[in-house]
């Protein structure tokens, strides 16, 4: 059980580099992050599950409830990832509309 | 009990957990490795990175659900049957609320879904050809997942 998340700075925005599995025991991980993310007042987050070995729906809700979170400051949050086993995720539940997803970093952040 | 039908050719495991969100990841691994998949005939990656979707679901729920009674252990049997596949997830818990199924939010927008949850149960009901969720009769909830290759 492995949660990794790094946080480097391009341009305007702030690129959180998750990597590992993401369900329901280390999803308050990756919540806190952003949570402490926004309260450093960033509000241009991309977050990049390239990484991403395993995501679940906990996983799922910890972005929906970091998208809100942002949307609340006037931010925005993107993802970032190509791997097709994590996109799936995201359209077989719909959030593909809900969420920018980006093939890569850069594409999310021009 | 998954497997009760099963033919006798059919691969049937049980496996044990505590029921405790630390073994979950391990639990994921376990299943599909003691149900002889991937190397299984017939399913390939994809499926069976669905079934380790559904079972992450299907497991986080029991584990909650067992929380609530303190129940120590979550019980899952795989049956590998030819080309199907059924996995049955049973919990200690408190029995499943009837609401809890048909509360499906509108996942196109993020205000009608309430806090972090109610996303398992749609993933399972997309990735699955058959969900099954049935209080069992001694207490606690059985959730039965049917796929194919």
């Amino acid at each position: 059980m492995h949660l990794g998340l790094d946080t480097t700075e391009q341009g305007e925005w702030t690129v959180l580099r998750v990597s590992g599995e993401i369900d329901v025991a280390t999803a308050p991980k990756l919540r806190e992050k952003i949570i402490s993310l926004v309260g450093e007042g960033c509000l241009s987050i991309v977050v990049d599950l390239a990484a991403v070995d395993f995501l679940d729906s906990t996983g799922l809700g910890v972005l929906v409830g970091a998208l809100k979170r942002v949307r609340e400051h006037d931010g925005e949050l993107r993802i970032a990832c190509d791997e097709p086993r994590i996109v799936k995720v995201f359209e077989i539940t719909g959030l593909t509309d809900v969420f920018g997803l980006h093939g890569t970093v850069d594409d999310a952040v021009s | 009990m998954a497997g009760e039908h099963a033919a006798p050719d059919a691969r049937c495991v049980r496996v044990e957990m505590p029921a405790s969100v630390a073994y979950l990841s391990m639990a994921r691994m376990v299943v599909i490795a003691a149900a002889g998949l991937p190397d299984g005939p017939g399913f390939d990656d994809s499926r069976v990175d669905d079934l380790r979707l559904v079972l992450s679901e299907a497991i986080t729920n029991a584990v909650k659900a067992n929380a609530k009674t303190g129940a120590a252990d979550v019980a899952i049997d795989v049956t590998v049957d030819g080309d199907a596949l059924e996995v049955t997830v049973a919990d200690r818990g408190p029995g499943i609320d009837p609401s809890f199924l048909s509360e499906v939010p509108s996942l196109h927008d993020i205000d009608e879904i309430g806090g972090e949850g109610g996303l398992g149960i749609p993933l399972m009901r997309a990735l699955c050809d058959k969900v099954e969720f049935a209080t069992r009769p001694d207490g606690g909830t059985e959730v039965r997942l049917m796929l194919h290759r």
